[in-house]
Parts: C-alpha cells; structure tokens; sequence
C-alpha cells in the first residue's frame, strides 16, 4: 500500500505494509458540515455502513456553529426538509433564530437513527492508496492521543477546503487564474438584537488558507475587526471555527465551468442541480477573466440566480476511485465555485453523494461505473437532484424580499430596458448576440438617436458588448466624465458605470484610449477628482473594512484596461513596468486607497497584491 | 510561507490563551500551537461576567491589556460578557506580534537531542510541520472532549461543564427547574439584563454529542420557563486539584490576572502570588 501525505503543502509518499486497521467501513466521510452529515445520512440509510469523522465536536458546520442562515436559499426538496421540520418542532425551547442549535440536535438523532458512526475530534493525517496509487484504501487519523488507520470503501472528502483531497495524488488548483488568490473563509460575529440571534460575516480578505501562518494572521485580523460591530447589538460570540468558502479544486472527470452555466451547456450525466448567483467575494474584479466581467462588471448581473447542472464526474478525481468529494470543494473553477455553496445546495449535494456512494459499493468504489438509471430513480424519489426543474436564470431574493422574476436572453426582446437604469440583461443579451449584426446596427441606431443620457450610454455597453468599436466615442464620453450613475439591475454589488466603461475598453479600446487610461492611472492628481471624495455608493461594500472604493474600482479596472490594450497595441511594457514599479515604491496610491492600512491588513494586502500582478504582466 | 523547518524557538505553548500569550510576550521567539481558531478557549467557553473594578493588572502587559479592552469600550457597566475579550485579544496579539498558528494538532513530541532540542511533529493547515524548540509548555488542562492529549503533562484534576445561554423572564422559577433537572449544575448571571448561563457537569458522559441529547431531551421534558440562546461550542474545564507548574486560564477569573501570571511565569517561573 502506499501512505500518501500532505507535508507542508508537498504531497509525500511511502510504501507500508497492510496496516491494522482500528476501524473498518463501506463509506468513510470526512467533514460533517452541510454535506457531510446529509452525505453520511443517506449512505447509511441507503445500506452502507458509513463512518463520520469531524475535526471539531459538532455537526452542522458554520450553519449550525456559525449561526449562517443567510445563505439558505437554493432548491427544497430532499431529507433536510424533514430534519428543519423536526428541528422547527423543537423551537419553543429556543430563542427565535437560535434554532441553529435545535437542528444540530436534530442532525445528530437523524445520524445516530441511520447507525451513522460519529468520531468527533478525529482529523485524518494521511490517505491510504492501493500499490498503484490509484485506489484510496482508507485513512490515517488521528484523535489527539493516537494515530490509526481507518480501512474504507469509499472516502467522501466533506470538507469544504479539500482535506483529503490535499493528501492524494491528485492535481489540485486554487484561486483564480491570475494568481491563485482567493477571499476563503468569513468570520461570524453573533449579536442578540431585540431578543433576536444574528449574525455579522466578516470576510477575511485574500487569504491563503494553506499557509498556516497567513491562516492564522488573518483570523486574528477578522477577529480584530469584529469589534467594529460591537454596539449593533448585543454581543453573543464569535464563531468558533471560519466559514470556508473556496479551497483547492481539482481535476476532476469531469469539470464544471462557469461558462458552461452562464452559456446553457449541459453535461451528459449530473450529479444535481445547484442553485446560485456567481457569489464571488473580494472586490478586485479587474482581475477576473473576461466572460465573467463582461457578466459581472459590463453586464452588472452579479445576483442574477441560475440553475447550475453540478457533473457527477466533478467529485471524481481524474483516475482515481474510491475517493470522491461532497460540498464545496469539487472538479470546478473558482467562478463556478462561488456559485456552488449555497446550504441546501450543500444539504442536497450531499444525499446525492451518499447516495451515489452507496450505489459505487456495486462497483468497488467506481462512481463513474454506478448505474446512473438506478442513481436518478433514488435520488429523483428522495427529491434531492432538482428541486426546481422549470427554474432559469432569475432575480431571487433570499428570504423571499421580493417575488422571484425570470429571465430570457433575447436582446431584440430586451431592449427596452437599455431605457431603464436595470440594463444588465439587454447588456448581456447583446453579447451572447454579438455575431448578429442586424442587432449591432439597430443599437447603434438607437444610440445616436437616445433622447438621454442613460439611454445613450446604455446602448454604448450593449454595444460595445457585442464588440461594436462604434461604441468607441460614448464609452469615452462616460469615462471622461467620471460617470457616477449606479446600476439597479440587482440587490447588491451593483457596478460604477465608469467602472464598467473602462473594464469595457480593456477589450475594445484603441491606440487613442492609453493617454486617457494613464491619466487615471498614473497622475496622482486624479484623486483630486471630486468623485473620490463626495460620491457616496449607494450599495454596501461591507466586506473588507474602511477604504476609497470608488477610486479602488476606477483605479485598478484603468489598471488591468491599460495592460490589455499596451499587449494588444504591442506598445512597450518595459514603460509600463516601470510605472507600475514607481507606484509600489512611491506607495501614493495604496494610501489612497486603503486610507492608512497597515501591511498585512486586508485592504493592504489587496491593493499591494494587485500592484504586484500588474508589475508580473507587465515584465517581458 | 516561513521556514520552520530551520527554525528553533525558544519556547513552544501548546494550548492558547492569556497566560500562553503573557508568557510570549515575556519570552520572545515563543510559538503559541492553538487547535481551535480563537485566541482565547477557556473564559470564551464560560460565559461568565469579569467586574473591572475588582481588578488591578499587576505587570506592564496586564495595564495594557487593560488598556486595550477600556479603549474597545467593553467596560460600558463595569461587566462584559467574556466573548467580547477574544475580539479585543486578537487586536492586542497583533498589535504585540505575538506568533500564533491556530487549528493545529501536536503528533508527536521528541525527547531533548543532544543539542537540547525538543522537535514536534504538528499537523496545521499546511500540512505535517516540524517544529524545534528549546523549551515545550503543555498548556492545555486536562479536558475530557476538548484536548488533552497527554494525561501525564495535566495540571491536575479538574471538573467539566457545557454551559447554555439562556433568557428568561422568571430567572428563579427557570433555576429551580434547572437545578432540579441537572445535578450539580451552576445556574448564574449572565452578562445584560435577563441572559443567564447554566454549566452543567458532563464529566459523566463519555460521548459529547451523546450527551448534547441526553440534555436536550432531559430540557424539553422539564420545561423550564426559559428560551435557550445559545450552546457553547464545547466544554470548560474548573480546577479541583492545581499543581504547581505553568499557570493555565482556567486557574483564574479574570483575563487580566491570567495574562499577569502567564508573564511572570516567564520571568520567575512563578505565576503571581
């Protein structure tokens, strides 16, 4: 056999001899989080003789530790419907919200009814492997006193952050393209609040979770700024582990991208069926690829919902069995990661991997060899594939704020709301309709005709979304202007429409649009600009604590725009390089922006990193 | 990401808390090996009220702990629920460069080499470490479902409890009912008006979830006249039985004297007297 283990983020290996084993099982799940606890319930009930392991001494994760109830929106349907109701029975007992707790009690009857065997404080330290590495054997763990192996059919990496994943020998990938960052784990701060329980998330910024030394800086750091609520309410406590929300993801099977949910493409077999908006944290989105941008930021449908076909093969790792993955971390990229992670989504992603486990026991640990026939009929009879099969792409509103309203992508249709300060899905339209220029035309009529500036600037990006340089003069006129309109399209993380303007000339500009881009970027007299100062965004950047966001937004989609159209124009980067560097020595920006945050704060961290990057890109 | 590898600290706490960071600030190039994700894990679990007028810090770094809290504004009535501490302990570590790793778990501890040098073999978020170190300190107490991973190294005897927040408006009718339900359970103030804590003995179970059912069914058929506001994260540990050595949290009622303690420790190898 071969021990595989994680040692200071190398993976080693070694051949042993066949261990004793402490305990043996069918299903070995790791995490009893949200997927965790559901994944091991339905297993078990489905036949399988399962084993949980827990790092800390509860069930439920951050939704019952972390009192996270924010997130609950995403598809009924599946066992967590009867474990809230059992949970809801017992809510006389409990302070309103508070009820979080009565549903960790309620989840761990529902494991000990299933003959789920809970190990509470167990962590694994290693993943055994057949001789050829290719089939997970079990685990080595540990309970604080003593480590053992743990012989399994089928482990399910629960964990949200790729535990186990991280100890074999698979190819993991973390973070965006760019530079692998990601804004991983919140804080949760609880208040009581006229006799009410909720709570505060208090993102830690850009994080790599894997260093433990930046791990544990940033807790301190969120911890720290949890005191800036303090007076909300009162206050009950922190939560006592971080809501993981990214970690590594892997290569899988199979691959679910974020292109294939925002272009309708299907896989030939899925798991189930997420339901989310793109919920992508931290604020640089100059940074992120193009097609998500040009929804995100040009666009400005960051809260539109969608259901998102999750690929069986996506808890796979590519050639291995015997491991898969329930929860957060999958075969995925980091946008659709962000849309993935929703709590029922993580409930029902679990019961169908517990499912689909106990099914692969037929097939020696082989979930790509289960029969999807038999998988669809359970997992269709217990209600925990798709909730929703006639939901599209929509605006929802957790807690049901308002009524839910559809979405179709058909840009002649959609036009009229080129008039309206909601554009977002005639922008959007007009670019999944770029080819057609029947459309462009007819935009380009409208703009050169619109009666207002909110109608001309509106055609501009739709316009200019389809890849119509005549867009080209209103694009300019917006930046130029320092346009401070707000979008409405959505609920929050709505877009600056120069911000959107100047993402958009990163991908259409011209030789002409440099000067202006290196004016915003590198004469520092911009901050002088009255919209630095005066405009107040009318949504909420609550994540990362106290700092110039407008200019933060401005200054670094010019930033990225200019890169672009400096390699697309071939000019010389060494001159960029440079300019670039005198930013991060003179430290003018950074202060402006972050308005005297020290080193390894959050929104220091942020916008140093990103000077960085552009230094990277910019060096031939 | 640091060299740990070949690095040699002075001193490794295993087990956070006030008296832990006392002792780093004393002693510098001290590592602090935490396996939750809070600063502080033993008056965090409690719940229970601090006076600040009954306390007078006693070392440079108790005043300015002291400080630090005062300026967080978490004396507004003299009391304040404990929670609140953790958040204003984070901002004093930082603000000291206390070196802290947290979610960590000790594998292993070798004996002195020749050189002196104790390694420990830590799990962390990166992965296996190994860690050196001239001088270990087992701060963590003798826990039943938290950690104690080495009985010989405990500081002694100690009871344990799982405490529930509660609000009630009928504060006597709800503890009557209480302590009649959980033998040798605690029923106390809480911080703000009408919160209230019960710690309730567990060291009769051997299965902490088990036992989070076992009180929860024992709760639902008493009835108490009173709404649970929150389950603490897991247990607290109260000394019966102290033996000398480094002095750890729960020895103490306040914050302010346990990082006094911690820091003397390091200077004298006594804690305050």
């Amino acid at each position: 056999m071969i021990l595989f283990v994680n040692e200071n983020n190398q993976i080693k290996s070694k051949k042993i001899d066949t261990p004793i084993f402490k305990y043996s099982c069918d299903v070995l799940v790791v995490g009893a989080g949200c997927s965790g606890v559901y994944c091991a319930i339905s297993s078990a009930t489905e036949g399988a003789n399962v084993i949980l392991l827990e790092n800390g001494n509860s069930v439920g994760g951050m939704h019952t530790e972390g009192n996270v109830h924010g997130y609950y929106y995403g598809f009924n349907g599946g066992t967590f419907e009867q474990i809230d109701r059992d949970a809801k029975d017992l809510a006389d007992n409990f302070v309103d919200s508070a009820v979080k707790d009565a549903k960790q009690i309620t989840m761990l009857k529902a494991l000990k009814n299933a003959n789920v065997t809970l190990l509470t404080n167990h962590i694994p330290v290693g993943l055994l492997f057949d001789d050829n590495g290719k089939k997970a054997l079990g685990v080595l763990a540990t309970d604080g006193d003593t480590t053992f192996y743990i012989k399994s059919t089928i482990c399910v990496d629960a964990t949200s952050d790729g535990y186990l994943i991280k100890n074999s020998p698979t190819k993991v990938y973390q973070g965006r393209d760019i530079d692998g960052k990601t804004v991983p784990f919140s804080v949760i701060s609880n208040y009581v609040w006229n006799n009410i329980r909720c709570g505060v998330n208090q993102d830690a910024g850009h994080v790599n979770q894997y260093d433990c030394q930046d791990f544990s800086n940033k807790i301190l750091f969120a911890h720290k700024d949890s005191i800036k609520h303090f007076g909300k309410g009162d206050f009950l406590n922190l939560a006592n582990r971080t809501g993981i929300r990214e970690g590594v993801y892997f290569e899988g099977e199979n691959t679910l991208r974020y292109t294939d949910v925002l272009l309708n493409e299907l896989p030939e077999k899925a798991l189930f069926w997420a339901y989310s908006d793109l919920d992508r944290h931290g604020n640089d989105r100059a940074l992120d690829d193009e097609i998500f941008q040009r929804w995100w930021v040009i666009s400005n449908l960051a809260t539109v919902t969608m259901p998102i076909a999750v690929p069986l093969g996506s808890i796979v790792p590519k050639g291995i069995t015997g491991l898969v993955t329930a929860g957060r971390c999958l075969s995925i990229d980091t946008y659709a990661q962000s849309a993935v992670r929703m709590i029922r989504d993580m409930f029902r992603m679990g019961e169908c991997v517990g499912i689909a486990t106990a099914l692969a026991l037929k097939t020696n640990g082989d979930i790509m060899k289960i029969d999807y026939t038999e998988y669809l009929k359970k997992v269709n009879a217990k209600g925990c594939f798709n909730g929703a099969p006639d939901r599209k792409f929509g605006f929802d509103y957790p807690g049901k704020q308002k009524p839910y309203k559809s979405i179709e992508f058909d840009a002649f249709n959609n036009l009229h709301l080129l008039e309206t300060e909601t554009p977002g899905v005639a922008i959007w339209s007009c670019y999944l309709e770029r080819d057609n220029q029947t459309l462009k035309d007819t935009l380009y009529n409208l703009m050169v005709n619109a009666k207002t500036d909110l109608h001309r600037y509106n055609c501009a990006l739709a316009l200019g979304n389809a890849g119509d340089t005549r867009a080209l003069p209103i694009i300019r006129e917006i930046i130029n202007n320092r346009d401070c309109f707000y979008f409405k399209d959505c609920r929050r993380s709505n877009q600056f429409r120069s911000a959107s303007a100047i993402c958009l000339l990163g991908f259409l500009g011209q030789v002409q649009d440099v000067k202006m881009l290196e004016k915003i970027v590198f004469d520092n007299d911009e901050f002088n600009n009255e919209i630095y100062h005066t405009l107040q965004p009318n949504y909420l950047y609550y994540k990362l604590g106290d700092r110039n966001f407008v200019y933060f937004d401005i200054w670094t989609h010019a930033s990225t725009s200019l890169v672009k159209l400096y390699k697309k124009l071939n000019l010389p980067l060494k001159k960029l390089n440079e300019k670039f560097t005198t930013v991060k020595n003179d430290g003018i920006v950074v202060r402006y922006i972050t308005q005297g945050a020290k080193p390894n704060e959050p929104s220091y961290d942020e916008i140093t990193g990103f000077i960085n990057i552009m230094i990277n890109k910019t060096t031939e | 990401m640091k060299d740990y590898q070949n690095n040699v600290y002075n001193t490794i706490i295993i087990g956070s808390g006030y008296t832990s960071v006392g002792y780093a600030l004393s002693n510098k190039n001290t590592l602090i090996l935490e396996q939750s994700e809070n600063a502080d894990t033993t008056f965090y679990l409690a719940l229970t009220n601090f006076n600040v007028k009954t306390v007078t810090a006693k070392t440079l770094v108790g005043k300015e702990l002291l400080e630090k809290f005062s300026s967080h504004n978490l004396f507004k009535d003299g009391a304040q629920c404990l929670n609140a501490f953790e958040c204003a302990l984070c901002d004093f570590i930082l603000d000291k460069g206390v070196e802290i790793l947290f979610k960590t778990r000790v594998l292993s501890i070798s004996e002195k080499d020749n050189n002196g040098i104790i390694t420990l073999t830590v799990l962390t978020v990166s992965g296996i470490q190994t860690l050196k170190t001239n001088k270990l300190i087992d701060a963590r107490y003798c826990h039943k479902y938290n950690d104690c991973s080495n009985e010989q190294q405990s500081k002694g005897d100690c009871k344990n409890f799982w405490t529930v927040l509660l609000m009630t408006d009928n504060p006597d009718v709800a503890k009557q009912t209480l302590l009649n339900t959980f033998n040798g359970a605690i029923f106390e103030n809480a911080y703000f008006e009408g919160r209230y804590a019960l710690h309730i003995p567990i060291d009769n179970f051997n299965d902490f979830n088990q036992m989070k059912i076992e009180v929860f069914d024992k709760w639902t058929k008493a009835k108490p006249d009173c709404k649970i506001l929150y389950f603490a994260p897991t247990t607290f540990a109260v000394p019966t039985v102290v033996k000398n050595g480094f002095p750890i949290d729960c020895e103490f009622d306040n914050p302010i004297s346990a990082i006094d303690s911690g820091y003397n420790y390091a200077l004298n190898g006594k804690g305050v007297e």
